[in-house]
């Protein structure tokens, strides 16, 4: 009775969960999934590709690797096992993974054309993402919150979130070089702080001075640690009553620094702190070069093809603290009638990447921004053709070994940022991107009322302790900095 | 009957009429900022956190209060179950106290219905019976805090009066603060996720009044007459001075306003206008839409109280509430944009992250108009799911993807035929030069021009309106222009140096007249009572002349 009993389960368990395909028509075209994840090129290791077919009943797909491994899925979407998946992807690395999908849609299987996911060989060791999921609000952020993701899992949680520090909106998390021992965030509103923790040591500072025009705002760690270049900005938004356009962000003025870490000082430099608009500073890989943008003072009201911001650089000395003398532009924004804007420099020296819209000095808003690479070797230019889309293409960060980059891209729906990691080799050539891997992604992102924003890879787990972090954010003590001139 | 039941009968119906009939305003309140929804995800999120239980009834019990009725009742019937499950045979009016109590804390708007909530299931808790088996609550004591939270007190202090029994709670506790749930803050944790709508802070009341229920069970007073009516006057008194001390504010006439603009109760709104004096941005928004809405906009504008440009549409001010009646004012101007980011705005304002059914009704139906309609389904799907904006989510749905079928919605047709489409710059500031920009693009919206005008007026700039006026003319004749825009525009020609005989002949002679009498009155004793209570208390002469208030 008991045999009977078990093989009566098993057959249920084999026969019920797993419908094959009969009776297939064959169709020479490719599935219409979601995520498309055709000719996308992933690291080994990264989390399973799950993905949906549009009009499906069900869906009924095999995965064979170039090794000949083999994964199944079957059921309404194609979902896979992590470890199986990463077997699979580390078998294969360097290689491809064939992926051919069945359908079943009004009771007919239909096979469509197999496509292929790439497997790099450059590994992507990172634990994961860094970035902040913000509400597609204007002025309030009581929702907003920092997160980080296992890009290996599905794994998701809060660094800090609007649990934690109630109303308050924070700036996104600033690590030096992926390093998740050494970050910064900055609170905004009436309990404004500046973050800065390193190897387990957390200040506050407050960095508005009498110097200054406002509080330090973009962030970017010198590979030492020891400075932090800001730029200051009198951030203002209008507003439009428009089907396409809803808003513009823009500078009232802005300022570029260096903050010396080790004494909370602010290095102000009069070539950094003109009537022009100085925004986005950078340091080079090497830390000896600082990168920004800078703009003529424009206003709205008038043209807004002003609103241009060239591309300059300017030495460093970190054994001194010096900023310059020596100014360089490498892009103007008059010649190519372009605005560029977040410099992002790869971690070994190579790349500099950046955005380029008509205008503006926030581009998350201008559809026609996209994404380029400087070569620092030869410093010429091109546009990241494979990643580009008619959307926008902003907030790009590179791995720990610079060989992948993480951007933001409103390619899915136009209105909310969703992530998405390309693969760019040493010579500065990208593959096709894919979008943050969930694990069913077409719920996921279909119940998604976020937007993901500045996200950056961190090589380990952050680590901070949210209740004590909230307590000193409550408690109002802050550490003023000091002024220094350079 | 016994005397227990008519307590609790006679205590139902008082409490039902006060928030039927005196206080809808805090129903709406609580309502618009949650939005409970009919699925297994939505109870799973909540029963992973300890007292998510207690939130997740609260919130179904709180979408019923979108309709007054079904909501007063279930506020009376938590409370006087409250009363009916506190053991007390020898005296029901310390049995009482807690509901009184719970009742005059309510006033708090921050006070989250999960409260008294949490109390019911706590008292509820106390009638399982576990003598059989007494180290079952060993068991129980940690279910019921994930259940509840904080009010598992209430039954610890009533039903488990152990000291390892309360150690194990204590022990519990903290190991829920600091491995299950570390990213909220510690008071959450040990007084309730969700109780009060502010974290980091939990008012006096939320204890005394759980102190009161375990007291309650114990208190015994001889039965003698005199001490029966000491009790009831007491508890009459509190229940009387608490509520008029908790819900008699400023705060309160301003959820009234944004109860009546929600709803749409124009009439209502005007009504209470007329008999209170507000003063504010927010209160002169929601009055100026209800003058717009029911077509007395101009010509009651200056019986109120106005507030420049921001008792018209009032700027941001970062919290959940402040724009409710802007909000509404920009969805029936035609402004789709501004509805979407006040709407978003006010959601990404509720502090304990909760969504709106209010809000996202307001942003769905934006995007439909935007034609963003798979962004718009995200929205409907949500809604679908709720119990009381289920059906216009259906009906907005099947609009998808059919522009003819957007047009012929009654709700839409007006503010699509009304709205400007392409790059309108939104601004406060100018409103006047956006809404006259609104309206040369769209000559249907006669709203928009009224409140141009309207700007222009209380903002007192006569050149302004001069300027735009013509288009009034051109649109709507000159056949019945209002009484205030015809006292505003004589004024302005009488500034101008123009005599009466010379000035358009849409200026009646009645204002003719009432001017040379203002004027004389003026001249006489400006400190007449003909402008503060009289005749031309409501004119824009006394408007512009005497008010401070801007």
């Amino acid at each position: 009775m008991k045999k009977f009993l078990y093989l009566f389960l098993f057959c249920f368990l084999t026969f019920s969960c797993t419908e094959s395909p009969e009776n297939v028509q064959i169709v020479d075209a490719l599935p219409e999934i979601f995520p498309d994840y055709e000719g996308v090129t992933v690291p080994a290791g990264i989390a399973p590709l799950n993905f949906n077919v549009k009009n499906s009943e069900k869906v009924y797909v095999e995965i064979t690797g170039d090794d000949g491994s083999k994964l199944l899925s079957s059921g309404s979407y194609a979902g896979f096992d992590i470890e199986e998946w990463h077997d699979l992807t580390f078998k294969n690395t360097g290689g491809k993974i064939t992926v051919s999908v069945t359908v079943k849609n009004n009771g007919v299987w239909k096979k469509y054309r197999d496509f292929f996911i790439y497997v790099s060989k450059d590994s992507l060791n990172d634990y994961g993402l860094t970035y902040r999921l913000i509400p597609p609000g204007y002025e309030t952020f009581a929702h907003i919150g920092i997160f980080q993701r296992d890009i290996h899992t599905f794994d998701e949680e809060a660094v800090i979130d609007g649990m934690a520090i109630q109303g308050e909106c924070m700036n996104c998390h600033v690590p030096n070089r992926c390093n998740p021992n050494q970050f910064q965030v900055h609170i905004r509103g009436k309990n404004s702080a500046t973050l800065i923790q390193q190897g387990g040591k957390r200040k506050l500072l407050q960095t508005a001075t009498d110097s200054t025009i406002a509080n330090c705002m973009y962030a970017y760690w010198h590979p030492t640690g020891k400075y932090i270049a800001y730029s200051l900005n009198l951030i203002h938004q209008t507003f439009f009553e428009d089907t396409v356009k809803y808003i513009e962000v823009f500078d009232m003025a802005s300022d570029a620094l260096v903050m010396d870490v080790e004494k909370n000082e602010l290095i102000l430099c009069e070539s950094l702190m003109t009537k022009d608009f100085e925004s986005y500073p950078v340091f080079s890989a090497d830390g000896k070069t600082i990168y920004y943008c800078t703009s003529k003072p424009y206003v709205l009201d008038g043209d807004l093809n002003a609103m241009r911001y060239s591309l300059v650089k300017t030495s460093f000395d970190a054994e001194k603290g010096k900023i310059g003398p020596d100014f360089d532009t490498l892009v103007n924004a008059e010649e190519i009638k372009k605005s560029i804007t977040h410099p992002r420099p790869s971690y070994d020296g190579r790349f500099l990447m950046f955005c380029v819209a008509d205008y503006s000095v926030f581009p998350i808003h201008h559809k026609e921004s996209d994404l380029y690479v400087m070569n620092l070797a030869d410093s010429t230019i091109h546009p990241l053709k494979e990643v580009n889309s008619d959307c926008a293409e902003t907030f790009h960060n590179f791995s720990t070994n610079s060989r992948w980059f993480v951007f933001n891209s409103r390619r899915i729906d136009k209105i909310n940022n969703l992530l998405f990691i390309s693969h760019i080799d040493e010579n500065g050539n990208c593959t096709k991107p894919f979008l943050l891997p969930q694990k069913n992604p077409a719920e996921f992102y279909g119940n998604l009322f976020f937007s993901y924003n500045v996200p950056d890879f961190t090589s380990e787990k952050v680590d901070l302790d949210i209740r004590a972090f909230a307590r000193e954010i409550y408690s109002g003590e802050r550490i003023q900095v000091g002024v220094r001139r350079n | 009957m016994d005397k227990k039941r008519i307590i609790a009968a006679v205590f139902a119906v008082l409490a039902f009429c006060f928030w039927a009939f005196m206080r809808p305003e805090w129903l709406s309140y609580h309502e618009q900022y949650q939005m409970f929804l009919f699925s297994f995800d939505y109870l799973k999120e909540h029963l992973l956190l300890p007292g998510g239980f207690a939130v997740w009834t609260a919130e179904f019990l709180v979408q019923f209060f979108y309709n007054t009725f079904s909501g007063a009742a279930v506020v009376a019937g938590v409370l006087t179950g409250i009363f009916l499950l506190l053991k007390n045979n020898e005296n029901q009016f310390a049995a009482l106290l807690p509901s009184v109590l719970i009742w005059v804390y309510s006033g708090d708007e921050s006070m989250m219905f999960t409260f008294p909530v949490a109390v019911l299931l706590s008292l509820a808790a106390t009638k399982i019976n576990t003598d059989k088996i007494p180290w079952i609550q060993f068991l129980i004591i940690p279910l019921i805090y994930w259940l509840i939270g904080y009010c598992v007190w209430i039954y610890v202090l009533l039903r488990a009066r152990n000291v390892f029994k309360i150690l194990t709670l204590v022990f519990f506790q903290f190991f829920v603060a600091y491995v299950t749930t570390r990213n909220y803050p510690l008071i959450d944790i040990f007084c309730g996720i969700d109780y009060y709508r502010l974290r980091m802070e939990i008012p006096v009341w939320q204890h005394l009044t759980a102190v009161s229920c375990v007291l309650a069970a114990f208190v015994k007073i001889p039965e003698k007459k005199w001490l029966f009516y000491t009790q009831c006057a007491a508890i009459l008194s509190v229940l009387v001075f608490g509520v008029i001390k908790k819900y008699d504010n400023l705060r309160y006439d301003y959820i009234k306003v944004d109860y009546f603009s929600r709803f749409g109760k124009w009439e209502s709104l005007l009504k209470f206008a007329e008999k209170n004096n507000l003063k504010s941005d927010f209160a002169s928004t929601g009055i100026n839409l209800a003058l717009a809405m029911t077509n007395q906009m101009p010509d009651r504008v200056f019986e109120f109280s106005q507030s420049g440009n921001n008792g018209l549409i009032s700027q941001f001010d970062y919290t959940c509430f402040s724009c409710g009646p802007t909000a509404e004012a920009c969805y029936y101007l035609g402004l789709n944009n501004s509805v979407l980011r006040y709407n978003f705005d006010m959601q990404s304002g509720i502090l304990n992250c909760k969504n709106s059914g209010r809000f996202f009704k307001r942003i769905a139906g934006a995007y439909i108009l935007n034609r963003r309609y798979d962004v718009a389904q995200r929205y409907l799907n949500k809604l679908k799911k709720t119990l009381f904006y289920r059906s216009w989510a259906l009906q907005a749905e099947d609009c998808l993807y059919d522009e003819e079928k957007i047009r012929q919605n009654p709700e839409w047709a007006g503010i699509l035929s009304q709205r400007f489409e392409n790059g309108l710059n939104f601004s406060n500031s100018d409103l006047d030069k956006m809404l006259i920009c609104l309206f040369e693009n769209r000559p249907i919206n006669r709203m928009a021009l009224n409140y141009a005008l309207c700007s222009t007026l209380i903002n007192r700039n006569l050149g302004a309106f001069v300027k735009y006026f013509p288009l009034y003319t051109k649109h709507f004749g000159t056949a019945e222009i209002p009484e205030i825009y015809q006292q505003a525009f004589l004024y302005a020609c009488f500034q101008g140096g123009y005599a009466f005989e010379n000035m358009p002949k849409f200026i009646s002679e009645k204002v003719k007249d009432d001017f040379r009498e203002f004027d004389r009155a003026y001249l006489i004793n400006p400190k007449s009572k003909v402008f503060t209570t009289g005749k031309f208390s409501k004119s824009f002469w006394k408007y512009c002349l005497f008010d401070t208030r801007q």
